[in-house]
């Protein structure tokens, strides 16, 4: 019954998928389209284990033969940055890709201090508690010694314009590469971020403050160093993720396949889905992976992107506009997500997440 | 006087004497500095370690400030050649500060002032940040380490745990992110002490009339934040409060130049009158007993990016205050016939004969 119900629904998405001929028309030019060789990647992340939305990330990643993960770089965020760091190995352990080195990061952002209202809301990057044992334990390989930092700028100076960052936690960690390194911001292919929420599009309401994003807010300062740097972007704001929604229905398909990684999912996010079955849980950095894969599921557009660094009411906003306008002078066009054909998304991560 | 008074006198006498002297061990320093060249209140704080017997001298990293880092370095390798001390790397950092900028900066003069001072942003100096003019002092041989500045700070603190001292007279800009590249970079050091900020003083800022906008900290008051905050074990601070108490005089290069070595011939066709900002926070470095008041404050930065960006803000010892801000102490006045003392006997010291780098 179940895979029946899968089957029919497969078939209504590829035919709403070719009712929708203009997703993958960005207006975007500065930015190639789907590219059919494998594309070198670094993955920058906040990490925990699911539920948080870079767990399932990076399952994505690991099952998308589009991508060739050359490392993982961890950086405090919705976790401190030791947790990232271990429970990112646990999960390569547990996907058998051990091979894939780890690699720890910046352990606060740049500038934003602890408060008491960082205290209050997600969040651990202002801690320096111990990591929890993931699932299972800690696993037994450990981070490599070299600095996430290094490894990032000898990565891209190795192969320049070769390397795409995805960068789906606080922005940091590329942020001290680009000060660190003069040139190195030429020499990245691009950069796929999860961050921001920009106000003048539909669903530009942030997720911390009234307008600020989580990435971008943490670390509001290296999100500004990033989007100045004149390295091609792809955001992903939450403009975008809002509509998406990895409701049970996906959860119980991709439980229903029976591998180490399903079964991980199963027992960290089982107990939620079970107290609150009809949540709807937004899927910020899954997209971010998937339109790096699959560019023509999102619609994007050119917008001058800048970030709010003053410490005021709208610190980590993020700002979008046709053109650049006063107090905006250090405004960079990048190219903005703003519509996703859920369905062929939701598609494509089912189907992988839950591959043998 | 009996013999155990007398005994402990001289006991007392000779930690003074030695005071910076861990039980023989010289105290290891890396100089982070803004070097422009030549003969600059920059190049001659690193001369002045260069030349003192007493620190072992790691390195001198170099960042953008005064000048752009990579012309920085060459006139610090030119200096180094001149005192024979080519075993000292020199290691090139940052070219950028944090957030600050060339642009940003005129957007600000736009609207609260023409700044008189801007390092190599100065229009009447500026220059694309690559670009290596000709060096008056003549071209080095020598070549800068091949490591960042950044890498070479955190592999020294590694190496020598719990004995470099940071000492920065530039911008805080290879500090900053050597601290968010690698945590423990602070807990490793030794201490911190730096030339920087502005207190109670009403001149010597880049602007006239503002001494709390001091050049070092307003080029990257982002990094200053950063560094400001971190948990080093101690900070010192010698801000323009103690600058304009001196002055690289004419009679002061007079005193330089009685002397022939390849350095005071090079400091006489060079050097400027100017007050001189960091020689005297290596003096203090060096003799602490040249420093006659001091304070521990709550220091830290203005980074808001309005009209007091880049400002030295404080709070008195006992405030209330959240956890970022930290102690330092903040030297207010000196000695300064010891320290103009110490400075001429420091660059009137035979120079060395030529050496080759040494592995570090």
């Amino acid at each position: 019954m179940h895979q029946l119900n899968l089957r029919i629904f497969v078939v209504l998405c590829l035919f709403l998928s070719s009712l929708a001929p203009s997703f993958g028309r960005t207006e975007s030019s500065s930015i190639d389209s789907k590219s059919t060789s494998v594309q070198k990647v670094i993955f920058d992340t906040d990490f925990s284990v699911p539920p948080q939305d870079d767990g399932t990330a990076l399952i994505l990643a690991l099952k998308s033969s589009e991508l060739k993960i050359l490392g993982v770089t961890t950086v405090a965020g919705n976790a401190t940055v030791q947790q990232a760091t271990f429970d990112a190995l646990r999960v390569l352990e547990i996907a058998g890709r051990t091979d894939i080195p780890v690699y720890q990061g910046a352990n606060r952002p740049w500038m934003h201090e602890k408060t008491e209202f960082a205290t209050r809301v997600h969040g651990k990057w202002w801690s320096d508690e111990a990591p929890p044992p993931p699932p299972g334990g800690f696993a037994k390989k450990l981070p490599e010694t070299e600095s996430a930092v290094s490894f990032i700028i000898r990565t891209v100076e190795q192969d320049p314009t070769e390397i795409t960052i995805i960068a789906i936690g606080p922005l940091t960690n590329i942020a001290t590469a680009i000060r660190q390194q003069p040139g190195f911001a030429k020499k990245v292919k691009k950069i796929v971020i999860m961050g921001g929420a920009i106000a003048s599009l539909p669903n530009g309401g942030g997720n911390v403050t009234p307008n600020a994003e989580f990435n971008f807010w943490v670390d509001p300062e290296a999100a500004q160093v990033v989007i100045r740097s004149g390295i091609p972007i792809i955001l992903t704001p939450l403009n975008v993720t809002a509509k998406t929604d990895f409701s049970k229905q996906w959860f119980d398909e991709i439980i229903a396949a029976d591998t180490p990684l399903t079964r991980l999912i199963k027992q960290t996010m089982g107990p939620f889905y079970e107290k609150h079955p009809d949540v709807h849980s937004q899927m910020y950095d899954q997209l971010t992976v998937a339109s790096l894969i699959d560019p023509t599921l999102v619609k994007a557009q050119d917008l001058y992107v800048d970030i709010d660094i003053n410490h005021g009411p709208d610190y980590g906003t993020s700002l979008g506009a046709k053109h650049p306008w006063e107090g905006g002078e250090g405004a960079v066009k990048i190219s903005v997500q703003y519509d996703v054909d859920f369905n062929r998304f939701i598609e494509m991560f089912v189907k992988r997440v839950s591959a043998k | 006087m009996n013999s155990t008074m007398l005994r402990a006198a001289s006991f007392a006498l000779l930690l003074t004497a030695s005071s910076i002297l861990a039980l023989g061990e010289k105290p290891k320093v890396i100089v982070d500095q803004d070097a422009r060249g030549p003969a600059s209140t920059d190049m001659q704080s690193i001369l002045m370690f260069a030349q003192s017997p007493d620190v072992e001298l790691l390195g001198v990293t170099i960042v953008s400030g005064d000048q752009w880092v990579r012309e920085e370095a060459e006139h610090t390798l030119r200096a180094l050649e001149i005192v024979g001390r080519t075993d000292v790397p020199v290691v090139e950092g940052a070219q950028y500060p944090l957030i600050n900028s060339k642009d940003e900066s005129e957007l600000w003069e736009g609207q609260f002032g023409v700044l008189e001072f801007k390092g190599a942003w100065t229009p009447a100096l500026y220059h694309e940040p690559n670009l290596i003019p000709p060096l008056r002092e003549g071209e080095p041989t020598t070549k800068p380490l091949h490591e960042h500045a950044v890498d070479f700070i955190i592999r020294m603190v590694h190496k020598y745990p719990g004995q470099v001292t940071l000492w920065a007279g530039g911008p805080l800009t290879n500090i900053a992110l050597a601290i968010r590249k690698d945590p423990e970079v602070v807990s490793l050091a030794r201490q911190l002490v730096l030339m920087g900020g502005g207190f109670n003083v009403g001149k010597s800022g880049i602007q006239e009339i503002n001494g709390r906008r001091e050049f070092n900290w307003w080029f990257d008051p982002e990094a200053v934040r950063i560094v400001m905050s971190a948990n080093w074990k101690k900070v010192t601070i010698t801000p323009l409060d103690v600058s304009v108490k001196t002055g690289l005089t004419p009679e002061l290069q007079s005193r330089i130049s009685k002397t022939d070595t390849p350095l005071t011939r090079y400091l006489t066709q060079f050097s400027e009158p100017s007050y001189m900002w960091d020689e005297v926070a290596v003096a203090a470095f060096l003799d602490p007993t040249i420093i006659t008041d001091q304070k521990e404050l709550y220091v830290n930065i203005d980074i808001d990016h309005g009209a007091g960006y880049g400002q030295t803000i404080f709070v008195e010892k006992g405030t209330s205050v959240p956890s970022w801000w930290k102690l330092a102490t903040v030297q207010f006045d000196l000695n300064t016939e010891k320290f103009y003392q110490m400075y001429v006997h420091l660059m009137t010291l035979p120079v060395k004969a030529a050496q080759t780098a040494s592995v570090r």
